[in-house]
């Protein structure tokens, strides 16, 4: 485990040396500004604006996580660097979580747009920041795991578009799930809703941290690392 | 043995790309491994540094089995996969670094290295520069650098020369001359010079076969005779007639240009011939426009493994 942070620095560095990475980051700080911006008026209440600056990276996150994954390993495969790269004496797992912590490190400086809101806020009055702290928690769990996702289709695809629509493709669906059981009581729709990331986030949001969630999160994301290893292990990708 | 290698293959869907390959190198060898395109060469270096895993069979380096103790395995090669892949948007000195860190080179000791292998690949003057920007055989010599950084028992080397202009290449073949005096070398190639000029060895690969293995030289000699090529005016039937029954002459290969007949006469290992051409010519009154020795070349050796007898070598006139 010893080689990870090599690994995470070198994608720090590829990632601010990338031009897609400041597109990016100016793009989610423009939306998430903008769409706070119109929300948010004299007359809403302090609390409300805060969670609300936390649910709107729901969906801005299925636009820039697959922008951020998809060269992780497609890049590596269609360059061949995957060659020098797995033939030095690292293992799969160092080369995956390096990789992983690289893009979660990555986002949380997307996020910072967030925080200055928040601390905004926060100067206008007071108000509970329990629900915040909780709410960037489930934030940093959702980020993971939808990183993660994209980090497994990066592993299995030498195009990096390729990645990123089947990326994109999951997470639309995983993010149906949950418009189609949000607020129905019935036995299918609550399934449907446990298995979509958003729903699990939202709890957070409101200060709840239920163990339910958080075993959600831990799990499948560290499901999609472990089938990351196994796909980059495998060296079959197309 | 540093590099073994038993019943290695390895299937593509029905293809079969190595077969069975037995391969063994010796500590401080210089190896090449020779084949056409498409013979299995990068297939099995490949499995040889672990990056693929075989179909069959097994390959240890340095005592460790690749698929069983990968990493400690590969901390005994240095390794340059064909096209030398680099992250283009580093520094080479920042990539160096980064390979350095990466191939768990202690931090005191790696200042020095990085430093030493600058100094020897020539790197100097474009350590600060993006690799994306330096030219193919500046990037080949980064390449080389990454492979010798950790100071590797083995170097193993995938067509470095592919794709340099001839100054290049020749520096390239310098640099991997002198790396073999402290380090086991193999490189692979489809050149032959290449091989002559830089291999004690030479594994010859066609079809996932070893299909010879010795020196240069002893590969010509043992399975090529000498030729000779003569170019003579006069009545070819004749001519190809009374060659053929000249002592030593094996075989007579006939081609016809504008009234002068060339002639290709395959000799007995030993066995000159020359004298004896004159003396036909002379004695026939045909003109003798050339008389040459060719000495049989690896590039002879390697057509006669990987394709078979040439059309028309085992007819006899």
């Amino acid at each position: 485990m010893i080689n990870i942070p090599v690994i995470t620095k070198r994608e720090l560095g590829a990632y601010f040396l990338s031009p897609i990475a400041y597109i990016v980051l100016t793009a989610f700080a423009l939306m998430h500004g903008i769409l706070f911006s119109l929300q948010v008026g004299p007359s809403m209440d302090l609390q409300a604006a805060s969670r609300y600056a936390l649910a709107l990276p729901i969906y801005l996150l299925a636009l820039a996580a697959p922008a951020l994954t998809m060269r992780l390993f497609s890049e590596e495969i269609r360059s061949g660097t995957i060659e020098t790269l797995m033939t030095a004496p690292v293992t799969e797992t160092e080369v995956v979580l390096g990789k992983f912590l690289g893009a979660l490190i990555f986002s949380a400086v997307m996020f910072t747009p967030i925080m200055a809101e928040i601390v905004f806020l926060r100067l206008l009055g007071p108000w509970d920041v329990g629900p915040v702290l909780s709410g960037f928690l489930g934030l940093f769990l959702l980020t993971a795991q939808i990183l993660a996702i994209g980090l497994l289709c990066s592993a299995l695809s030498r195009m990096q578009i390729a990645s990123a629509i089947i990326n994109f493709a999951i997470l639309i669906g995983l993010y149906f799930l949950w418009i189609l059981g949000r607020g129905q009581t019935a036995a299918w729709a609550r399934l449907l809703r446990y298995a979509a990331p958003p729903w699990h986030y939202l709890s957070f949001t409101r200060g709840v941290v239920d163990t339910r969630d958080l075993a959600y999160y831990v799990v499948s994301t560290g499901a999609l690392l472990f089938l990351s290893v196994r796909a980059l292990q495998l060296r079959k990708w197309r | 043995m540093l590099v073994e290698a038993k019943g290695l293959t390895r299937r593509y869907g029905d293809l079969l790309a190595v077969d069975h390959l037995e391969l063994s190198i010796g500590r401080g060898e210089v190896v090449g491994l020779l084949g056409p395109n498409g013979a299995g060469k990068t297939t099995t270096i490949r499995m040889l540094t672990g990056f693929l895993p075989a179909s069959e069979g097994t390959v240890t380096v340095a005592g460790y089995d690749v698929r069983r103790s990968p990493v400690a395995a590969r901390r005994h090669i240095g390794y340059m996969p064909e096209n030398n892949p680099l992250y283009p948007e580093m520094r080479t000195a920042e990539y160096l670094a980064f390979r350095a860190e990466l191939k768990g080179i202690a931090r005191a000791r790696r200042r020095r290295r990085i430093a030493k292998c600058i100094e020897l690949c020539n790197l100097a003057g474009v350590a600060g520069q993006i690799i994306g920007a330096l030219s193919k055989g500046y990037r080949q010599r980064v390449g080389l650098a990454d492979a010798m950084l950790a100071e590797p028992d083995a170097l193993i080397l995938d067509e470095p020369t592919i794709g340099l202009d001839p100054n290049q290449v020749r520096d390239v073949r310098r640099l991997v001359r002198d790396l073999g005096e402290r380090h086991t070398v193999l490189i692979s190639t489809h050149i032959l010079a290449e091989a002559e000029a830089i291999c004690q060895r030479v594994l010859i690969i066609d079809k996932g076969r070893i299909v010879a293995d010795d020196t240069p030289r002893a590969l010509s000699e043992r399975l090529l005779q000498g030729a000779v090529c003569v170019e003579l005016q006069g009545d070819a039937p004749r001519i190809e007639e009374t060659l053929a029954r000249l002592p030593g002459v094996q075989n007579v290969q006939g081609e016809k240009s504008n009234g002068w007949h060339r002639f290709t006469l395959a000799a007995a290992p030993g066995a000159d011939v020359r004298a004896d051409v004159f003396r036909a010519a002379a004695e026939n009154g045909w003109t003798l426009r050339e008389l040459t020795r060719r000495r049989p070349s690896l590039e002879d050796v390697f057509r006669r493994l990987t394709l078979g007898p040439e059309p028309g070598e085992e007819r006899r006139p």
